[in-house]
């Protein structure tokens, strides 16, 4: 469905350039999905908008079904941008405020020449608005007269309108109480079988990403760490810095006694990153080899792959 | 010893189909040197109640319906704005739900921290400045010498909301509103932010009014909690209290949504599907008689549909139900 090769992203400003997605590899089997997680700033959402081609990749390729769009035109790419969607991180940035929700939704129809007479409009919107569990009396009203977890799924019907095959979902849920979490992610859920749709699901919450996740690529400022079926990379972490991760989970029982994996040292930046491999300032099993030479993203075992000196035989 | 406590408290909106009551009675205290956290679905009211103790409620639409809010012996609902300017963002801080719609995007952001610094203490810009940088180094942004000459957009979410914290942080408030402090950072950061303003806690006895949907969270650094549910408080008790022997349905609804406790199914990526409370919260414009988790309670009775249940206290467990667990 999706393949992207060695993909860079580098912000070049006059003083700096920051290298927010360096040199990532993967792919997405239709119908899948693939959990994005990672330190904050790593460059999850800056790989999701290159995918959507919102910015222009640096270097490397990106491959929808079969086809190459790194470097399509506008309006070469108008067709299949109906087909990659994104759900944005911050819903209230991502929506008018001059906008009746309703309107909101019907924009995205607009744009794509879809169920263009008024009537049908009008229910698909209605539609829409259900499918995400607003009140049907939403679509006259503002996006200030909502509450931010509202407001994320109004920005998930805008992004269903369309009917596209692979969504960037970008923290879909990070802004709502768990008992609409769990509602919405079902709802991703289902969509996913009754539209065979493809996700890459970037988020924070390792339970919820564990859940919905097919497959996980762990992110570590701008490369792949680690990337494996969901519930392998749970139950048996490889990278030293998904077991961090991993261990900082807070738990939701009280008693729950924690051991942290605690990350030590400087939290690098990706304007100045460390040589060698990325993670070796903050590493409790850092080698010399690890400040001198960045380890490739490897095979291990049938479908994992890890990028870290601890695995590479020799 | 309380530093802060909401008595009563209800919110009104005026929207052109009527008047909504976002917040309707609410109270619950902050001990001074304690964390309270305010959980519930989205919607009922806990930014409301926020924005309200920092009087930033806009009036029109919003208008304060009733109640009063002390801190530290005075009816922050009374006090003149000059005042209120004067605690809000010094003695009584808050991070915000949105960073992006409270970083202004023509400022860099070590611009706006020191500004906030200096209006606060009296410090020159270029102490505030280096104040501002030492506070972004403590949230857990990497190179803050040259981030602190970003502008917001520049950033990534989480380095936004953590600018934010920064902010908040900055002039060492005694009372902090955190609303979804977190919800943007991953799980390492997420970990060295709360131990921050726990650290902070200890060294000033700040008190902490914590907004958040991560139970975990909720769990791991609040000594009580409040669940609101429209508009209303529905439970309310101490951390343990609420997670081992919750009352209110919609409480226990709450904690068996969250998808920790399915490792059955997890993982699989497809068939497991998560518990949920199903049904809608109800309008507020046209609430039911009664219970207002009627609808999609599994253990309502006719009494439930007819007169809403007081807040009522077994010790000191409160909530509001007829048929409590
Ligand atoms: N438009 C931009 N101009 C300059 N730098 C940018 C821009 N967008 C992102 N960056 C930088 O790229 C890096 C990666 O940002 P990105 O938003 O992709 O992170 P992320 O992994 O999504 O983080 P978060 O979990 O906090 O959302 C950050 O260092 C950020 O400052
Ligand atoms: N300016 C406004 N005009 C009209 N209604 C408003 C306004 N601000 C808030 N409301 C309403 O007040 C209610 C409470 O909103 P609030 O933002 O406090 O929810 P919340 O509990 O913080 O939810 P979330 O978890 O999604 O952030 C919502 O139903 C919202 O629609
Ligand atoms: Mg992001
Ligand atoms: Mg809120």
């Amino acid at each position: 469905m999706l393949t992207i090769t060695d993909l860079k992203m580098h912000f070049q400003s006059k003083a700096h350039t920051v290298r927010a997605v360096d040199g990532v590899s993967f792919h997405i089997n239709a119908g899948e999905t693939l959990g994005l997680v990672g330190e904050s700033g790593c460059g999850k959402s800056t790989l999701g908008r290159c995918i959507l081609r919102l910015y222009e990749p640096t270097s490397g390729k990106i491959g929808f079904q079969n086809q190459d769009i790194t470097h399509l035109s506008m309006h070469a790419m108008r067709p299949i941008r109906r087909h990659l969607q994104i759900i944005f991180q911050d819903p209230y940035a991502s929506l008018n405020p001059r906008m009746t929700i309703g309107n909101i939704i019907g924009e995205a129809l607009q744009i794509h020449n879809l169920f263009i007479e008024k009537k049908t409009r009008q229910e698909r919107i209605q539609e829409l608005i259900s499918t995400v569990g607003l009140r049907p009396e939403s679509i006259s009203r503002y996006p200030h007269e909502f509450s931010g977890g509202q407001r994320q799924r109004i920005g998930i019907a805008r992004a269903l309108a369309v009917q596209p095959q692979f969504i960037v979902c970008d923290e879909p849920v990070s802004a709502l109480d768990v008992s609409i979490q769990a509602q919405i992610v079902n709802l991703l859920q289902d969509l996913q079988e009754r539209l065979k749709l493809t996700y890459l699901f970037i988020a924070h919450d390792l339970m919820i990403v564990k859940h919905i996740s097919t497959r996980i690529a762990v992110m570590y400022l701008g490369n792949l760490a680690e990337i494996g079926p969901s519930k392998e990379l749970y139950e048996d972490p490889k990278h030293p810095y998904t077991k961090a991760l991993l261990s900082a989970v807070p738990i939701p029982d009280p008693t729950h006694p924690r051991s942290r994996i605690k990350l030590t040292g400087e939290i690098p930046s990706p304007i100045n990153p460390p040589s060698g491999c990325k993670f070796h300032t903050r590493c409790p099993y850092v080698m010399p080899v690890c400040s001198q030479i960045e380890p490739p993203l490897t095979a291990l075992g049938k479908n994992r792959q890890v990028a870290c000196h601890l695995y590479s035989s020799g | 010893m309380t530093n802060c406590s909401v008595d009563n408290l209800s919110i009104e909106f005026a929207t052109d189909k009527g008047t909504v009551r976002a917040v309707d009675g609410v109270s619950f205290e902050i001990p001074k040197g304690k964390t309270v956290g305010l959980v519930g679905e989205s919607g009922c009211g806990k930014s409301v109640t926020a924005l309200s103790i920092m009087r930033l409620i806009p009036t029109p639409p919003g208008h304060y319906a009733g109640g009063q809010i002390h801190y530290q012996g005075q009816n922050l609902l009374e006090l003149p704005e000059p005042e209120m300017r004067k605690l809000r963002g010094n003695r009584i801080s808050m991070i915000f739900q949105e960073p992006m719609t409270s970083l202004n995007p023509v400022f860099t952001i070590g611009n706006q921290i020191a500004e906030a610094i200096c209006l606060h203490e009296k410090l020159n810009y270029k102490s505030g400045l280096e104040k501002a940088i030492h506070m972004l180094e403590l949230v857990g942004i990497p190179s803050p010498k040259d981030r602190a000459a970003c502008y917001p957009h520049q950033l990534s979410g989480g380095m936004r909301q953590r600018v934010m914290i920064a902010m908040a942080l900055a002039c060492k408030p005694d009372l902090l509103i955190a609303d979804e402090p977190t919800t943007a950072l991953d799980v390492t950061i997420q970990a060295q932010i709360m131990e921050l303003m726990l650290q902070l806690q200890q060294e000033m006895g700040m008190s902490i009014l914590l907004i958040t949907h991560d139970l975990g969270v909720v769990a791991e650094t609040c000594d009580q909690v409040v669940v609101m549910y429209a508009g209303r408080v529905v439970e309310q008790a101490d951390v343990q209290t609420i997670f081992k022997h919750p009352k209110h349905p919609y409480t226990v609804g709450l904690l068996a949504s969250v998808p920790g406790n399915l490792d059955k199914g997890g993982g699989s990526g497809g068939q497991a599907r998560l518990q949920t409370i199903p049904g809608l919260v109800p309008n507020l414009l046209n609430l039911p008689q009664g219970c207002r988790f009627q609808d999609r309670c599994s253990r309502a009775t006719d009494p439930c549909r007819q007169i809403e249940p007081e807040l009522t206290p077994v010790g000191s467990h409160l909530f509001r139900c007829y048929n409590p667990y």
